[in-house]
């Protein structure tokens, strides 16, 4: 585009210069012969104008006498053309019974009241100004367009790059912290601006990695000792018999500690199915007979709540996938959708979607959660504060997302109104297709 | 007098396991490694083996295969650190018999080890019974005296489940990964529910109990006698 414009500026420039030039040798000419036959002799005038013509036939200026009344005396130029002011300065003008010429004239009265006209036709001059605007349409024109066209070309090929870039900026934004810019060494400054980043991300995946392992290992470390506390104490049990007061108190520790013990024990799941990241479980199997399995599984329980579970039947939609893995996931969502629906609520594990990109929607009618709380759920013990109350340690969700990201499935969190809806989009690559969608993200780094 | 072979090389966890088992009443063997276990295996008439998946010398799993081989049939359950689905699919390829993932409580390995010792009843029957109760699996009816019983799919499954295992307890855990296929950890009662619901369909008013709950422990299906 700028080329294009820059190619017409100097076009401009050229042709006004050029015919500037050229105009202006023309009129000096002609100014230099009006003053030149003007200082001679009066007498002498007409023989040197005739003179003129018979032996300089390649002059190209045109003259001719006229006296006081315009009546020709001599030369080629037959009369005194229309609209000439007799000032002595250079006027463009039409030739004398020739509209088709262009001249440019000038003319002065003399001492003794003849008429002196020079003239010299223009016509050379349009000419090449029309040849410059011809070669400008044939030579520039096409220069112009030809760079239009390679600037959309560039500019195509650069926004294809950014796009690419966004795509795997967003993939890194939902967790995906081993995914890498597009770029190579020694590239133009975007490729040197993706290497840099990518640096970055390199430095943070460590840092990242390593922080993980700190829980990680933590719940390992923790994760033996208390196993041996809950053996002594299941022995200690054992030994005060039943009924007994010691007894008891020990079967409350044991309690503790098996609340402990579940939390390290998910905590380690999490970690366990993050570094699984392999496909070897995967297989095609029947997403609807998992969810009717599923409300067959919770309908007692939501019974007792009398929460009122809907499942409607769906057949012939396959996934492929690890089916125990995913029916960990749809049972997380389950179990806390009946969890925080008050009594006489509804829950609704629906399946959506077209066969090929089917979407397991799970809802309530519990409180919900708030926009601002959405992306955040998905991260380990994170408890919107209308849960607090609720048992549970809060890393149900995480390990669905874990889940989730194991398949390249995506999972929405939205509103029910009133209540909480959650989406399983049950096709790979639905994360970064919901990401680019712009709805609810996953945003589980951790 | 039941034997078991207990192959496992963390000196603590091997230390336990024999004194609980020592507690049920059990004999109990001890081997630290692999290639001692396999001796030992081979050589001894064993009721059941209990094996870490870990071993130094040679791998649980590759114990077991050797055993298999040499159709050493003996019951075993294997003890692992590893819990992906493709580890546990792994170990029962390899030839266990059960696959329990660390950290378990103690209760629950004896309680898997008492119904490996008692090997499933009904096999490939169509009509189980117990007491009075009778489940026919073709046509999935379930009656009790002559009443029948209305039962939900997963009631007839859990019931099923216990009949197989008469007189046997049977763990929480045991029932999520064998009857519902939950091998994660479930915060909800549901079991309870479900063997609450089924209890009250299946010990009807002035009937004796057959089904029990043991706290701590689990739940066991008997003949009343």
């Amino acid at each position: 585009m700028l080329l294009g414009c820059s190619l017409l500026a100097m076009f401009g420039l050229m042709f006004w210069r050029s015919s500037y030039l050229l105009f202006d040798t023309l009129d000096r000419s002609v100014l230099e012969q009006v003053e030149l036959l003007g200082a001679r002799p009066p007498d002498m005038l007409a023989f040197m104008i005739t003179s003129r013509m018979n032996h300089q036939p390649a002059v190209v200026t045109e003259v001719g006498l006229f006296g006081p009344d315009g009546a020709p005396i001599v030369g080629d130029v037959t009369a005194v053309p229309d609209g000439l002011v007799l000032t002595g300065t250079v006027q463009p003008v039409l030739a004398p019974g020739d509209a088709s010429t262009h001249w440019h004239a000038a003319g002065r009265r003399l001492a003794d009241g003849r008429i002196l006209v020079v003239a010299r036709a223009a016509d050379e001059i349009l000419e090449v100004r029309a040849d410059l605007i011809r070669g400008a349409a044939v030579g520039i024109l096409p220069a112009i367009l030809l760079s239009l066209a390679g600037g959309a070309l560039v500019g195509i090929a650069t926004e294809q790059r950014l796009r690419r870039i966004n795509g795997v900026a967003e993939r890194i934004i939902s967790g995906r912290l081993d995914e890498r810019l597009p770029g190579r060494e020694g590239g133009d400054e975007l490729d040197r601006l993706c290497m840099i980043v990518n640096r970055v991300l390199e430095r943070f995946e460590n840092v990242v990695a390593a922080l993980q392992g700190v829980g990680d290992n933590i719940a390992h470390d923790l994760r033996t000792p208390l196993t041996s506390v809950r053996a002594r104490l299941e022995r200690t049990r054992r030994m005060a018999g039943p009924g007994s007061e010691i007894g008891h108190a020990v079967g409350q520790s044991i309690t503790g500690i098996d609340r402990a013990l579940a939390i390290v024990n998910a905590l380690l799941r999490v970690a366990e199915i993050r570094h699984s990241r392999r496909e070897s479980a995967f297989a095609p199997f029947e997403l609807g007979v998992l969810l009717s399995e599923t409300a067959e599984s919770f309908r007692p329980v939501a019974d007792e709540k009398e929460i009122e579970l809907r499942c409607p039947p769906v057949c012939g939609v396959t996934v492929t996938g690890d089916r125990e893995l995913l029916v960990e996931a749809i049972v997380n969502l389950v179990d806390n959708a009946v969890k925080f629906t008050p009594q006489g609520g509804a829950v609704g594990i629906y399946l959506e979607g077209t066969p090929d990109k089917p979407v397991v929607r799970v809802s309530d009618t519990g409180p919900g959660i708030p926009p601002g709380e959405r992306s955040a759920v998905f991260r380990r013990f994170l408890r919107t504060d209308a849960s607090r109350t609720t048992p549970g340690s809060g890393l149900g969700l995480s390990l669905v997302a874990e889940i989730a990201g194991l398949h390249s499935f995506g999972i929405e969190v939205g509103d029910e109104a009133p209540g909480c809806r959650f989406e399983l989009l049950c096709w790979p690559g639905s994360a970064s297709d919901t990401m680019n969608g712009s709805r609810a993200g996953n945003g589980a780094i951790s | 007098m039941t034997t078991i072979l207990v192959i496992e090389d963390d000196a603590e966890t091997a230390a336990e396991i024999g004194a609980e088992l020592a507690r049920l009443g059990f004999t109990v063997g001890c081997a630290a490694d692999g290639p001692d276990g396999l001796v030992q295996a081979v050589a001894g008439q064993w009721d059941a083996i209990v094996l870490d998946r870990m071993l130094p010398g040679l791998d649980g799993l590759d114990l077991l295969r050797e055993l298999r081989c040499r159709d050493i049939n003996t019951p075993a359950l294997v003890l692992s650190g590893l819990g992906q689905v493709s580890d546990r699919i792994t170990g029962l390829r390899a030839g266990a018999d059960d696959y329990l993932v660390k950290p378990f409580a103690l209760g629950e390995l004896s309680a898997r080890l008492e119904v490996l010792l008692r090997r499933p009843s009904g096999g490939t029957r169509t009509r189980l019974h117990v007491g009075s109760i009778e489940l026919d699996l073709i046509v999935r009816r379930a009656t009790r005296g002559g009443r029948t019983l209305d039962l939900l799919t997963r009631e007839f499954q859990l019931l099923e489940y216990l009949m197989r295992r008469e007189g046997v307890v049977v763990t929480r855990k045991m029932l999520l990964e064998d009857v519902f296929g939950y091998h994660f950890e479930m915060r909800t009662n549901l079991i309870d529910v479900h063997l609450g619901r089924l209890r009250r369909k299946l010990d009807g008013p002035g009937e004796q109990p057959m089904l029990t709950t043991l706290r701590g422990e689990g739940f066991v299906l008997n003949a009343p006698r």
